[in-house]
């Protein structure tokens, strides 16, 4: 058996459930103690105590909801579905969101995607690459006639995130250590969240409807003037220069925020 | 000359660590980064890093190399590895004797590698490639193993003695790794230690270790243990001052007990220069 065969066999014994004895009796009888089986078990048992660290350490709050059996089974069924391809542990739970909102019996479950969806948010944003933010005043500095033409760049760290609000509630409940928390008690009410990086720190908010609506343009790459008419055409009973106003301080906001990186006019 | 000689003790940089270092400057005298750590885009590892790297001298240590894996080369991991090294200018860069998975996969853990004439020169090709991309030699760590395969050429010792030489890379002497694997595989530490090449050993590993009945399992979550020191000091004699460090990785304990650890370094390689300097030279 060549290099390439033993490496083979080694890695599938390690990633199935039970090792093959047929395998183990080519490895070396330990010099103490009886059984193979408990060495070989050091790199079995050890690769899913590891693979279950790097998620709790992405996921903390989806652990605690789930409570560590259930989430030990996620993790178990992760492992065999989407075993690591990455160099680097900290990418390895970044598909968990994605699996859980396609695999059952957690597919259909709004709160527990849109949790594990927020804290991947969280996670990417902490180490996504750094960028200069432009200041405020870069705005003001744009011609009126541009305005309707102006697009923006967001910072590498900013995620919109779609997840119940109850999602959100759970995950502030977990950091100010509220035990008792009760999904329940905020129905089924869905929000955007706004996950960014300011300086160093991880911040997030809960965006209002229209504010969610008109960032997700600009996200998108829209026009300010497209903005603008997205916004009107959802409100269609309201003045077009309130709408334009309040498209402006969400403009403002996001600048102050630090989530603008560039502005330019777009040219057709 | 291929080794620094000059002296140091450091600690593994790990970020729970991060407010007594930042917070005033400590008796260390390099860290040793884990570079897959760093090996991000951005945000608060680098920019800790950068702040850390500015106050003290650092190393790089990586887990994912896996040199002795039969896949390709994975040349996106070695590119990242070689823009951190050119941000950090690190006084060395290591990884260890071991595969971490195969067929595009990764088990993230340091897989044990069949001590054969046939690994050895996969693996002798392997490090060549690496260093001529990097543009510096590496040095490898031995690993604590847990299980080995039959058929065995050569010891783990002679293995990496003709890897260091072939490959012209160099090694990082792993202490309480021999002790571990030592333990699992019954062979003498010392005799291991006499089998590798002073020129060839760069730097110096101590950690802690967990102790079964049947084994010891190398977890990085307690202090160095009292065999493991006495391996230093004798490794401290055969091999002289090479820069040496303590790791810590689990169940951390205040900065000030690993600083106290580095203490009890420093005494023992003291003791061991001052016992050199009253042995007589040979006739």
């Amino acid at each position: 058996m060549n290099l390439a065969q033993i490496q083979a066999l080694f890695q599938a014994n390690v990633l199935a459930e039970t090792p093959d004895s047929v395998f183990l009796a080519r490895l070396n009888p330990p010099t103490r103690g009886k059984n193979i089986e408990e060495r070989f078990a050091v790199y079995h048992d050890g690769f899913r105590l590891r693979m279950a660290e790097f998620l709790s350490h992405d996921y903390p709050v989806l652990r605690e909801a789930l409570g560590d059996e259930v989430f030990g089974a996620i993790v178990e069924t992760y492992i065999e579905a989407r075993p690591s391809r990455h160099r680097n542990a900290r990418w390895f739970g970044a598909g968990l969101p994605e699996f859980l909102s396609q695999t059952p019996p957690f597919a259909g479950d709004g709160f527990i995607c849109g949790l594990a969806a927020l804290e991947e948010a969280l996670a990417r944003s902490f180490d996504a690459a750094d960028a200069a933010t432009l200041p405020v005043d870069r705005l003001g500095a744009a011609p009126p006639e541009d305005w309707p033409r102006l697009c923006f760049g967001f910072h590498p760290t900013v995620v919109l995130v779609d997840a119940p609000v109850a999602a959100l509630r759970c995950y502030e409940a977990a950091q100010a250590e509220i035990a008792d928390f009760n999904p329940a008690a905020f129905g089924d009410a869905q929000g955007v969240i706004l996950v960014w990086r300011d300086g160093l720190e991880v911040r997030y908010r809960l965006l209002a409807e229209l504010e969610a609506m008109a960032l997700r343009e600009a996200f998108g790459g829209k026009p300010f003037g497209d903005i603008c008419a997205a916004l009107a055409f959802s409100r269609p009973g309201e003045g077009e220069a309130d709408l334009a106003a309040m498209a402006a301080q969400f403009l403002a906001n996001w600048f102050s925020d630090g989530l603008i990186v560039a502005a330019a006019a777009h040219r057709e | 000359m291929l080794i620094d000689r000059a002296q140091g003790f450091g600690l593994g940089l790990r970020a729970v660590y991060y407010p007594e270092i930042l917070g005033a400057p400590q008796p260390v005298d390099w860290f040793e980064i884990l570079s897959e750590n760093y090996m991000v885009p951005g945000g608060r590892p680098l920019a800790m890093l950068d702040r850390i790297r500015a106050d003290y001298p650092l190393r790089m240590h990586g887990v994912s190399l896996s040199i002795a894996s039969t896949d390709p080369l994975d040349f996106d991991y070695l590119r990242a590895l070689k823009n951190l090294a050119a941000r950090v200018e690190p006084e060395l860069v290591s990884d260890h004797l071991a595969w971490t998975g195969v067929k595009g996969f990764n088990l993230h853990d340091l897989l044990p590698v069949p001590l054969t004439s046939e690994a050895l020169d996969h693996c002798v090709a392997r490090v060549a490639r690496v260093q001529e991309f990097l543009g510096r030699r590496i040095a490898l760590e031995n690993p604590s193993t847990y299980v080995a395969f039959a058929g065995a050429e050569l010891s783990e010792a002679e293995f990496l003695s003709e890897l260091a030489a072939r490959a012209d890379c160099l090694l990082l002497l792993d202490v309480n790794n021999v002790f571990v694997s030592s333990f699992n595989h019954g062979f003498d530490a010392e005799k291991y230690f006499g089998a590798l090449p002073k020129d060839r050993v760069a730097q110096i590993h101590l950690a802690g270790h967990t102790s079964l009945e049947t084994h010891k399992i190398d977890t990085h979550d307690q202090p160095v243990c009292d065999e493991v020191w006495s391996l230093f000091a004798h490794v401290r004699k055969k091999f002289g001052a090479i820069p040496a460090m303590i790791e810590r990785d689990d169940a951390f304990p205040p900065f000030a007990d690993l600083l106290a650890e580095l203490d009890h370094m420093r005494d023992i390689a003291a003791r061991v220069e001052r016992v050199e300097h009253l042995e007589p030279e040979p006739a």
